[in-house]
């Protein structure tokens, strides 16, 4: 089920990610199909970790930052969907690659929705500090920002530490409830994954295509052109 | 006099030390001064150079924690342009009303063409190159790392290009720096990034296609670029809630297949 060591590993990248997020750098470091990537690294199976930050990275494309939108926590998200994927994959002696993707997608797209939560509160924190900042300089007190901009870091880590932690706890008893039914490992789930991932498609061909129809016939005609391509190559 | 005046001038550790700090404009987002914390962290080190403070005075701290709020990214345009001003304001004593109308008059336009250009066409665009070269490498079975450091590379080709750009151009072009903006071609590059997303996209739907036509069943044929598309064309009522959508389209179909209706 992962020792104690790899979940707190796993929660300590998802903390020092999450910084990524708001607090620092914005690199990408926090973008699904990256963080999926490290997690999977880390677990040893980076296929797991691939795929679903791949698809979760599809369904965020649309998610943009602008003014102050709180977005689904990618980090958590993609972190928690691989753990949980690899090790029901683990536990199940590596029988139902398909259900263990679905349900690591099930579970990081509803830690990513909660994670926003915390990403509000984030923010309601350091409303507190800035009122400090305001507060004594207003008592012309002397103010040091470096401090201030450290404790607002410290806690972008705390939130993405204790949020990948929590998440990972939770899915832990689902672990061991979804073990006691052998039957679900034994189907197909893969035209589920696939209805996903066309779905993430899809929030490509709205970021990109839009309204404009120009786009659109563009986008179908490359498609089609692509389809004969691979097509002609198959053959 | 003179030669005091050439202290003051930023070096080039200034700027380098501007450009590192502006990496933390959003700690301490918060929904009352929004980006403030962080731009008056970035600026501080420099206002404290020009006056040889150890903390700000309340006149500094006036004009820089306002409300401030723009991209990011090319905040760092308007962070070397107020560190120019701050430059002068220190020689000529005057100037701090130019600062606070120069950050508030040049945070909209800023924030409207980095907006569009980073976060809604290059990153889901560094994101699709990303993936299709991430589903490549899983077909293959090797370089499982190749999608993420793709996506990397070219966001952040880009990224560090103008935080950098940013700073430098601000500061030389100082109080004109509102001339600079009709040449920084954002909305170009915006249109072009858009329509090699559109390409690229078209590829990634077709190579899905193929892939789970393959693999799967010939159903998917239709079934794939029918969802993708469908939901594309519904943008309005899908995307705003896509994780809701998502996980219910997860979850019943996780339950409709386990009792026997797919699969």
């Amino acid at each position: 089920m992962g020792t104690s060591t790899e979940i707190l590993l796993l929660c300590v990248v998802g903390g020092f990610l999450a910084l990524d997020t708001t607090a620092a750098w914005q690199v990408m470091l926090s973008q699904p199909l990256v963080s999926g990537t490290i997690a999977g690294f880390m677990i040893g199976l980076p296929q797991i970790g691939v795929f679903i930050g791949l698809v979760l990275q599809l369904l965020w494309s649309g998610a943009i930052p602008v003014g102050a939108r709180p977005m689904p926590d990618a980090v958590a998200g993609s972190i928690s969907g691989v753990w949980f994927a690899s090790t029901l994959l683990k536990s199940s002696g590596h029988s139902s690659l398909s259900f263990c993707c679905l349900l690591g997608l099930i579970a990081g797209m509803s830690i990513g929705l909660l994670g926003t939560q915390t990403i509000i509160l984030e923010r309601s924190v350091c409303r507190r500090l800035f009122r400090d900042v305001m507060r004594r300089i207003s008592l012309g007190e002397a103010v040091r920002l470096e401090k201030t901009i450290l404790v607002a870091i410290a806690i972008g880590f705390a939130r993405g530490f204790f949020l990948c932690l929590a998440a990972i706890g939770i899915l832990r008893v689902f672990v061991s409830l979804v073990q006691g039914h052998e039957s679900l490992f034994n189907r197909d789930y893969s035209i589920v994954i696939l209805a996903l991932e066309a779905l993430g498609v899809g929030v490509l061909i709205s970021v990109f295509v839009g309204r404009s129809r120009g786009r659109l016939l563009g986008l179908v005609g490359c498609m089609l052109w692509a389809l004969v391509l691979t097509n002609l190559f198959r053959r | 006099m003179k030669e005091e005046a050439t202290q003051k001038k930023a070096s080039d550790l200034d700027l380098i030390g501007l450009i590192s700090r502006s990496f933390y404009l959003q700690a301490g987002w918060n929904y009352e001064g929004l980006q403030t914390l962080g731009f008056a962290f970035v600026i501080f080190p420099f206002l404290r150079k020009l006056g040889s403070r150890r903390t700000l005075d309340t006149e500094s701290a006036a004009r820089h924690l306002s409300l401030f709020n723009s991209n990011p990214v090319l905040t760092s345009y308007i962070i070397g342009a107020t560190a120019k001003l701050e430059e002068e304001r220190a020689e000529t004593g005057a100037g701090g009303t130019t600062i606070e109308t120069l950050k508030s008059s040049l945070s909209v336009p800023l924030a409207a063409m980095g907006d569009r250009f980073f976060w809604a066409n290059l990153r889901p665009f560094s994101g699709l190159l990303g993936s299709l070269a991430a589903l490549l490498s899983l077909a293959a079975n090797r370089f499982e790392y190749a999608g993420a450091l793709l996506f990397l590379a070219l966001y952040n080709s880009f990224h560090l290009y103008y935080r950098a750009k940013g700073v430098v151009d601000g500061y030389k072009a100082g109080g004109e720096i509102a001339a600079l903006i009709p040449g920084l071609r954002f909305m170009r590059l915006s249109w072009m990034v858009g329509w090699l997303g559109a390409i690229s996209t078209a590829t990634l739907l077709a190579g899905l296609t193929y892939g789970w036509t393959n693999t799967w069943r010939k159903e998917a044929l239709l079934l794939f670029p029918l969802i993708a598309l469908g939901s594309g064309l519904l943008r309005e009522r899908f995307h705003k809630r896509i994780t809701e959508v998502a996980i219910g389209v997860g979850f019943l179909g996780l339950v409709l297949t386990a009792s026997g209706v797919f699969g």
